[in-house]
C-alpha cells in the first residue's frame, strides 16, 4: 500500500477540499509511486468501459416468461414454486448458451390456451429456435438431447420436459405418468390394434402437438414443436423412452 | 425509470414489476457475469435475482430499484459460492505489495488492444471483496454509497476496494502483455 493510498482515493473520488487538492496536485508532481497509483486506477476505469455491454438477446423475454410462470402460482405455494419456476426457466438458458436464438415461431397463445402440464409444454415449445435446415433435408439421424431435463409441476401434473434436436430442428418432449388431458380442439388418434394407448393430436398457438397416452404404464408421452404432426411422431419413435 | 412507489405499486402484479425492474435488466446482468461461481450461469443467476426480486416486490419501497436488485443479485451469488464451499477471499493490504515495483504500464504501449475476456479473466483474479465493490460500482452503475449500503460496509472501504482493484487490474493486464 503506497502511504498516502488513503488521500489519493479521496482525491479520485473527489472528497477533498479545494485547499487540500492543491496541496496533493502538487504532491503527485513530486511522487512517482502515487502517481503510477493514480494512471493505473484511471487506466482500469477506462478499460473496464468494454464491460459495461448490454445483456444478451432474449434474456427479457426469458425473465419475463420466469415472472409470468411465477405469478400464475397460487400465493400458498409461491415460495417453493417460485424456485421451480427459476429452475425451469433457468433450464432455458442451457439452450440458450449453445448459442441458439430464442425468437417464438408464433404469437403467444390464443385466448382458449391449453392450461396446465399441456399449457406449459405449448409455451416452452414456443420459444423453441428457428430450424437451421429445411425439413425436406431431413436424412434420418439419431435424435439428441439438447441440456438437461427438466422437472415440473403444473395443474397438479408431474411431468419431465426434455429437449431433442434432430434434423436442425428441436422438439420438446414432455413425459408423465398421468395421461396429458386433451386441450380444445385437439383430435383422438386412432386406437392401434393391440394397444392401450390413447393419443391424440392438436395445434395451439403455431405449436403442433403429439401424445401417446398410457392408462396403465410408465409414461404418457407428448410431443410438441413446430414441425408437422408427421415429424413430431416420427421422433417419438426414434427416441428412447423409459 | 419508475420506482414501484411511482407506479403506485401495492400489489404483486407481475407487469408492474416487469417495468419497474426491467430497465435494469442490463446492470444486473453484468454483475451476475462477474459475482457468479461459473460466468457461463449468469443467466440462471440473472433469473433467480429477479424471481426472487418478484416474491418481495410487495416490501420494496425503497426508490432505488436498480440497487436493491443488484443486492438481491450479490446475495444469490454468494449463496451459490457459500454451497460450493468457496470462501470469500480476504481483502488484504498486502496483495498488492508483489506489484509495487515498476513495470511495464499498459497505458504507455502505442497500441492498445483490450482483451475482454483477459479483462474479464482478471476480474475473475480479484479478491471477492474487491470484486465486488468494483462490480458493483463500475458495472453495476452504483454509487459508493449505495455499494456500500448493498454489501454492508463503510463507503471509505468500498472507494479504498475500488482503487485496489483497478490497480490490481492494471497489473494483471500489464504483467500478461509483457510476456514474451
Amino acid at each position: 500500500m503506497i502511504s498516502h493510498e488513503r488521500e489519493l482515493v479521496a482525491f479520485l473520488a473527489g472528497d477533498l477540499e479545494p485547499d487540500e487538492r492543491r496541496r496533493f496536485d502538487a504532491h503527485l508532481l513530486r511522487c512517482d509511486a502515487c502517481w503510477r497509483a493514480l494512471r493505473q486506477d484511471r487506466w482500469a476505469r477506462q478499460a473496464l468501459e468494454l464491460l459495461r455491454l448490454p445483456a444478451p438477446g432474449g434474456l427479457a423475454e426469458r425473465v419475463a416468461m420466469g415472472v409470468e410462470l411465477a405469478s400464475d402460482r397460487s400465493p400458498r405455494r409461491r415460495g417453493g414454486r417460485v424456485l421451480v419456476a427459476a429452475a425451469l426457466v433457468a433450464a432455458l438458458g442451457l439452450a440458450g448458451g449453445l448459442g441458439l436464438s430464442f425468437a417464438p415461431s408464433s404469437p403467444p397463445a390464443a385466448p382458449r390456451a391449453p392450461q396446465g402440464a399441456v399449457g406449459t409444454v405449448v409455451r416452452f415449445a414456443q420459444l423453441l429456435p428457428a430450424p437451421s435446415q429445411p425439413s425436406s433435408t431431413r436424412n434420418g439421424s439419431v435424435p439428441s438431447t439438447v441440456g438437461q431435463p427438466l422437472e415440473l409441476d403444473a395443474g397438479g401434473q408431474r411431468f419431465e420436459l426434455t429437449y431433442y434436436a434432430v434434423d436442425g430442428r428441436e422438439e420438446v418432449v414432455a413425459t408423465s405418468t398421468l395421461m396429458f388431458p386433451m386441450p380444445a380442439g385437439g383430435v383422438p388418434l386412432p386406437i392401434r390394434q393391440g394397444s392401450q394407448s390413447q393419443g391424440w393430436k392438436a395445434t395451439s398457438g403455431g405449436i403442433q402437438m403429439y401424445c401417446q397416452n398410457a392408462p396403465v404404464g410408465p409414461s404418457s408421452v407428448l410431443v410438441a414443436g413446430t414441425g408437422p404432426i408427421s415429424a413430431l411422431e416420427g421422433l417419438l419413435a426414434r427416441i428412447p423412452l423409459g | 425509470m419508475a420506482s414501484c412507489e411511482e407506479v403506485g405499486v401495492t400489489s404483486s402484479g407481475h407487469q408492474a414489476f416487469l417495468d419497474a425492474t426491467l430497465p435494469h435488466l442490463d446492470a444486473v446482468h453484468r454483475v451476475a457475469r462477474h459475482m457468479a461461481t461459473d460466468p457461463g450461469l449468469a443467466d440462471d443467476l440473472v433469473q433467480e435475482t429477479y424471481l426472487r426480486a418478484y416474491a418481495a416486490f410487495h416490501t420494496h419501497r425503497g426508490p432505488n430499484t436498480r440497487a436493491w436488485l443488484v443486492a438481491i443479485c450479490v446475495n444469490q451469488a454468494r449463496s451459490q459460492a457459500r454451497r460450493l464451499r468457496r470462501r470469500p477471499l480476504e481483502d488484504l493490504g498486502a496483495d498488492l505489495e508483489a506489484f509495487e515495483e515498476p513495470g511495464p504500464e499498459p497505458f504507455q504501449q502505442v497500441a492498445v488492444r483490450l482483451d475482454v475476456a483477459a479483462l474479464t479473466r482478471a476480474i475473475a483474479v480479484l479478491s471477492e471483496p474487491q470484486r465486488a465493490c468494483l462490480v458493483l460500482m463500475e458495472l453495476g452503475g452504483l454509487t459508493a454509497a449505495e455499494t456500500a449500503e448493498v454489501l454492508g460496509c463503510p463507503r471509505g472501504t468500498v472507494l479504498a476496494r475500488v482503487h485496489r482493484g483497478r490497480r490490481r487490474l492494471a497489473q494483471i493486464m500489464a504483467a500478461e502483455r509483457a510476456r514474451p
